[in-house]
């Protein structure tokens, strides 16, 4: 069984196109989707004994945004060790340096042309989930 | 507020200063009458400027009171005139005489200031008007001079005669008759500049009140001058304040409209980022029926689909070009100097696929170097380029263009000249608009926002960009000026 990918996304339709993404590209990581930052943190925090490899991030979201994520993770040991991207469809300079300077390990925009995007999760997959070394 | 009541602080000191003065020199060895005279001559000149720059800011507009002031202009114009006419004269009838009638036209002005307000008369003086006003001070002015031997006996072996003293006293009446409602109106509406209209009838009431008691020279003659010269550079305090309003009020103006201009920016950037998630959503779920279902679609359905993915594209890359324009106008981007070739050669490199695909051939003369913003500047001529580009006429074998440089005055002038299918006449302006096009709508991609994004770069560089010439069927030739500051030779 591989580790779980945790997504944490609002929008419903990008989930879904991500999910999809996984299926084409035969990724056999399970998804775990949450809506907000906040929730991601609950989801780690009452299920210890799952083991998360990668958390997709969007930026724009209620209740605690990616930025905000991205500022508590650096607090949270445990958390702060699972490699971030950042997955949104915000190419503000601002953003970007913001989310880098808060600990991301990568940022990505979302493109608008759909196997774009699915080559972007597939790209993903294959340095994040494939090739990179995570503790 | 506490500068001008510094202000009034220090007249009120000067002019202690100086009854303290004239009571001293009274007694003094000088040539008292020449210094008299000197002096006499300096504060009715102050004064009489005073009264009528305020006549005029009062015209302009520039004083806004919620009064008809017509009378109160019309009265201190020819009130200023006259005194500075009798600021010059000799000592004599005239000089009385001029004195007394400045007085009264000023009174005047004030008195009638009342019925006009409180019948609400609409009055309204013309430019005209007051050149007519000022032409009739003048000829009085002079005519009173000129004829100086048949006027009323306004002074007698240097005592003032009746006439002439019943006359300031009629000048002093109106003066507070005005006073009186400008402190009605005052009890109604605070504002400070009635308050300083309040003092200034006061005190040229007073003055013109207390000329019964005084002789030529003397003290008492010196201390209703003072009076009414108090009264004048009053005058020049309201001149200050509103100065000093209108600049406040420019300030806050131009502050708002910054404001302004930001949370549009910004809210063009919200709106077309929120705007792109569910086109993003269209096209990609349209793609997803495609790929999933093709074999389910006969042509029709799948040409419906196509056309749902392009409307999205083309709507999507609308919304990126309003976030673009969005960003132009932030300042963030720092300006530097670099030649302009090098833009152009990264350009070129960057286009190279659709300039080959196109046959066109390019030629680029050695461009000065400017200051730029560069990430901007190289948008600028990729949109023009691209515009070439997608605008050749495939009828003719090979597609020219050619980018020159001229210099005119201090302003660079860079033009795109290719031989494409041109432009009509009557569009050359109307292509700078956002999302406009010169031609029909079906034949070109792109969201029509390439040339508003350019004129908006150009202008952020104080430059403008401009259709040079175009001809349909032979080419056209798009030029912008941008300023030389800031070159190396």
């Amino acid at each position: 069984v591989k580790d779980i990918v945790l997504l944490v996304e609002d929008n419903d339709d990008d989930v879904l196109v991500i999910k999809r993404g996984f299926s084409k590209g035969k990724i056999a990581n399970p998804i775990h989707r949450v809506i907000n930052g906040k929730e991601a943190f609950d989801f780690i925090d009452e299920n210890p004994g799952e083991k998360i490899d990668l958390i997709l991030l969007d930026l724009n979201m209620e209740v605690m945004n990616g930025f905000d994520f991205l500022h508590k993770r650096k607090e949270i040991e445990k958390v702060s060790r699972i490699p971030v991207v950042v997955l949104t469809s915000s190419h503000r300079d601002e953003d970007i340096e913001l989310a880098y300077s808060l600990g991301a390990n990568a940022y990505v925009e979302k493109p608008i042309n759909p196997k774009e995007f699915i080559n972007v999760i597939l790209s993903i997959e294959e340095f994040w989930l494939v090739l990179a070394k995570k503790p | 507020m506490t500068h001008n009541i510094y202000r009034i602080y220090a007249l009120l000191l000067i002019s202690i200063l100086f009854i303290f003065g004239m009571i001293m020199l009274e007694d003094s060895q000088f040539d008292v009458i020449w210094v008299n005279e000197h002096i006499h001559i300096l504060l009715e000149s102050i004064g009489a400027f005073s009264i009528i720059l305020v006549s005029l800011l009062l015209f302009s507009d520039q004083i806004r009171l919620n009064y008809n002031c017509s009378s109160i202009i019309t009265g201190l114009l020819l009130m200023g005139i006259l005194d500075l006419f009798h600021g010059v004269d000799k000592l004599g009838q005239s000089f009385v005489f001029l004195h007394n009638m400045a007085g009264l036209f000023g009174s005047l002005g004030f008195l009638f200031f009342i019925p006009i307000n409180i019948y609400k008369r609409d009055l309204k003086l013309t430019k005209k008007s007051i050149f007519i006003i000022m032409l009739l001070g003048v000829a009085i002015g002079t005519s009173t001079i000129l004829f100086n031997q048949s006027l009323p006996l306004m002074v007698e072996n240097g005592i003032f005669t009746d006439f002439s003293l019943w006359l300031n006293e009629i000048t002093g009446a109106f003066f507070l008759a005005g006073c009186f409602y400008l402190t009605y109106i005052y009890t109604k509406e605070p504002d400070v500049i009635i308050f300083l209209l309040i003092i200034t009838t006061l005190l040229l009431g007073t003055s013109s009140l207390t000329f019964y008691y005084s002789e030529i020279w003397c003290t008492s003659w010196w201390i209703w001058h003072l009076l009414r010269f108090l009264g004048n550079l009053l005058l020049i305090v309201f001149i200050f304040i509103f100065a000093e309003e209108r600049r406040k009020l420019v300030f806050a103006q131009n502050t708002e409209i910054k404001e302004i201009n930001n949370k549009l920016n910004n809210y063009t950037y919200t709106i077309s980022h929120d705007l792109k998630e569910p086109i993003r959503s269209i096209r990609t779920f349209s793609e997803f029926i495609l790929e999933d279902y093709e074999d389910k679609f006969d042509e029709t359905g799948a040409d419906y689909f196509n056309r749902i993915i392009s409307a999205s594209n083309k709507m999507a890359e609308m919304i990126d070009d309003l976030l673009l324009l969005s960003k132009i106008g932030k300042n963030d981007v720092e300006f530097e100097e670099i030649p302009l070739n090098s833009i152009t050669d990264e350009v070129l490199t960057t286009l190279e696929l659709a300039i080959n695909e196109a046959h066109a051939h390019i030629e680029c003369e050695n461009l000065p170097t400017i200051s730029c913003q560069i990430t901007w500047m190289k948008l600028v001529f990729t949109n023009l380029i691209s515009n070439c580009i997608k605008y050749r006429d495939e009828e003719k074998p090979e597609l020219h263009i050619s980018i020159t440089c001229q210099r005119i005055g201090n302003n660079y002038e860079i033009s795109i000249k290719d031989n494409g299918i041109g432009i009509d006449e009557d569009q050359h302006d109307k292509i700078f608009g956002l999302f406009r096009r010169a031609y029909s709508k079906k034949d070109k991609s792109g969201s029509g926002a390439g040339l508003a994004i350019v004129r908006d770069i150009i202008k952020q560089h104080n430059g403008d960009v401009y259709v040079k010439e175009s001809t349909p069927g032979k080419g056209t030739t798009i030029s912008f000026i941008i300023p030389m500051g800031g070159i190396k030779k």
